[in-house]
């Protein structure tokens, strides 16, 4: 057979591959994080610096928390999201990607504020930046980290 | 004041649509804009390699040979002639060069001053043409032939390709495409693989007509050398066969035993798919073109291993020195 | 919808908390804009593209912002921030994400 042909034939199951396991880890990944946004709904966090105290309570203590997760896009995103780069519009393969990491880092942050006893998160912000590049002449997109960062509150009734 | 946690609706930041069906659409774009572009190249190039006189290739490109440092083409004639008859290739290389010369002699309005042949050191049958004048075989083409006459339809192929110029549209093609993928940032690129591909797609069509022309060049230049034009079937049907995907593949063989029957539709879309064309597809427009001219299709070969022009070559270089060479 | 980068909306008392809202968008100009851009980038001056591309971003991530504190049933967005970051190069990636609340009078 033509190598060209070959060669083309290559690409082409190595990208449907790239997406069965991508879609599959991306599918998976959604879930997890749907079921543990449940999980933590009952915790308050906001980007304000300050939340409001309910009536009888006063701030005890408070720390600042972080959470953080890089994570990479599988091929078949990436070659769609380059070939979307030729002719311009919206990356949808890159979105998924960065609304998912951007959830993880939360989750993961109010996760250990629960853990440590906190009742709110207060002054969140999220932060991201680009793991450059296994991708050849660092053009590839190795993966992302998002860092989410805010201050743990917590309360207690007051007089007590 | 009350905290009412809820979770927001989270499908509005992602894009909808399907992603393969966004990957199938944006392939197809690249495919479409590559050919359009590809083919816009070769044309142009088409036009341009007309333009540039033999006597500037073959400058040029000796120079060029010459910063790459062939060594062989400094040396002096003597200590070459040593070189050549010290191995057995070195024998072989002046062999295929008379063969060469003295179908060169009957292309009258060559504008090139001189061909010159080396020898690659590879399994597989093939043979190329090269800017300024030189011809590469492989040794598994020479192991291959048979008689002189299928060696010289192959030799005049590579100069029906100088004649039509097509090893400069070649080099001029992947030039241009190479210099584009650079400009649009795409080389090294992992599209640059789907782009290729796409342009060796589109390049063929050029390719296979020179292939065909190249054929009617040689053939011509063989019913002058020998009077006729036996030899040129065996090289489709043999020479040019790769043995490692003689059994494997079977539509180059299929082909060749079914010649009397059109060829089927595997057969065409394989032809389709290949620089040179369905080997059955060429012999057909040979055997008309023979006919057309009239001349005889059969007649005499002269043997490749132990022709007359070889044991007077080979006598220059010594008795001992032939031995190696059987 | 009432959207502001402070803690709360001037003149206006904050009824309720929903938590946090976030748009975003990742966006690309077509490889000729790209080419464009780094031959102006020899003589320096605005990108129009890119100044573009970016403007329609944060417009967009704003918007789906927007969208989400509307499912919500709120109706603001305190303390706004934006964020970029670059997930591909030549690729814009805007957020937008706020605490959304319902305001009253």
């Amino acid at each position: 057979m033509d190598p060209g042909l070959i060669n083309l034939v290559f690409v082409l199951v190595s990208l449907l591959l790239a997406f069965g396991i991508g879609e599959w880890i991306e599918r998976r990944h959604y879930k997890s994080i749907r079921v543990r946004e449940v999980e933590c709904k009952h915790l308050p966090t906001v980007t304000l610096e300050r939340l409001p105290v309910p009536k009888g309570w006063t701030y005890h203590s408070a720390g600042m928390m972080t959470g953080h997760v890089v994570i990479s896009v599988d091929h078949f995103k990436r070659f769609v999201a380059r070939l979307r780069q030729l002719f311009g519009g919206r990356i949808r393969t890159y979105e998924t990607l960065m609304d998912r990491a951007r959830r993880e880092a939360i989750l993961r942050l109010k996760r250990k504020a629960l853990d440590e006893g906190y009742h709110a998160i207060v002054n969140l912000r999220i932060e991201s930046s680009r793991l450059a590049s296994s991708g050849r002449k660092g053009k590839g997109t190795a993966g992302v980290e998002i860092l989410a960062f805010g201050t743990g509150v917590r309360m207690k009734k007051v007089g007590a | 004041m009350r905290f009412d946690s809820k979770l927001p609706d989270d499908s509005v930041n992602m894009g909808d649509g399907s992603p393969v069906r966004e990957a199938g659409l944006l392939i197809i774009g690249v495919l479409v804009t590559v050919l359009v572009i590809t083919t816009a190249l070769a044309l142009s190039i088409e036009t341009l390699v007309p333009l540039v006189p033999p006597s500037l290739e073959v400058r040029v490109f000796n120079r060029v040979a010459e910063l790459a440092g062939d060594s062989n083409e400094e040396a002096p004639a003597a200590d070459k002639k040593e070189q050549e008859c010290a191995t057995p290739d070195g024998t072989r290389v002046v062999k295929v060069q008379s063969i060469l010369d003295r179908l060169a002699t009957h292309w009258v309005d060559s504008p090139y001053p001189a061909f010159h042949v080396f020898i690659l050191e590879d399994e597989l049958p093939n043979a190329f043409a090269l800017p300024g004048g030189a011809i590469g075989v492989t040794s598994g083409l020479l192991d291959r032939v048979e008689t002189e006459n299928e060696l010289a339809f192959i030799l005049g192929h590579e100069l029906g390709h100088f004649a039509g110029r097509d090893h400069l549209r070649g080099l001029g093609r992947g030039l241009a495409i190479s210099v584009v993928w650079m400009a649009l940032g795409l080389s090294g690129d992992q599209v640059e693989g789907l782009a290729s591909s796409a342009s060796a797609f589109s390049a063929r069509h050029f390719d296979r007509t020179q292939e065909s022309d190249a054929d009617l060049f040689s053939v011509q230049l063989l019913a002058s050398e020998y009077g006729h034009a036996a030899g040129t079937r065996a090289v489709f049907e043999r020479v040019l066969i790769d043995p490692s995907t003689e059994e494997a593949d079977g539509i180059k063989n299929e082909a060749a035993d079914r010649n009397d029957e059109t060829p089927g539709n595997l057969e065409r879309l394989a032809g389709y798919l290949s620089t040179h064309p369905l080997g059955e597809d060429r012999i057909l427009a040979l055997d008309a073109f023979i006919k057309a001219s009239r001349w005889a299709a059969d007649g005499e070969q002269r043997p490749w291993r132990t022709s007359a022009s070889e044991d007077s070559l080979v006598e220059d270089c010594g008795e001992e020195l032939q031995e190696l060479n059987d | 919808m009432i959207l502001s980068n402070t803690d709360e909306v001037p003149g206006q008392k904050i009824e309720a908390f929903y938590g946090v809202v976030s748009g975003s968008t990742v966006r690309t100009k077509h490889i000729g804009r790209d080419i464009m851009a780094s031959i102006k980038n020899i003589f320096g001056g605005e990108l129009k593209g890119y100044t573009e591309l970016l403007h329609d971003s944060r417009e967009e991530a704003l918007e789906r912002m927007v969208q989400q504190a509307e499912s919500l049933g709120a109706n603001a967005v305190v303390n706004i921030r934006f964020s970029t970051s670059s997930v591909a190069q030549g690729a814009a990636e805007l957020f937008a994400y706020g605490t959304a609340v319902t305001v009253e009078p």
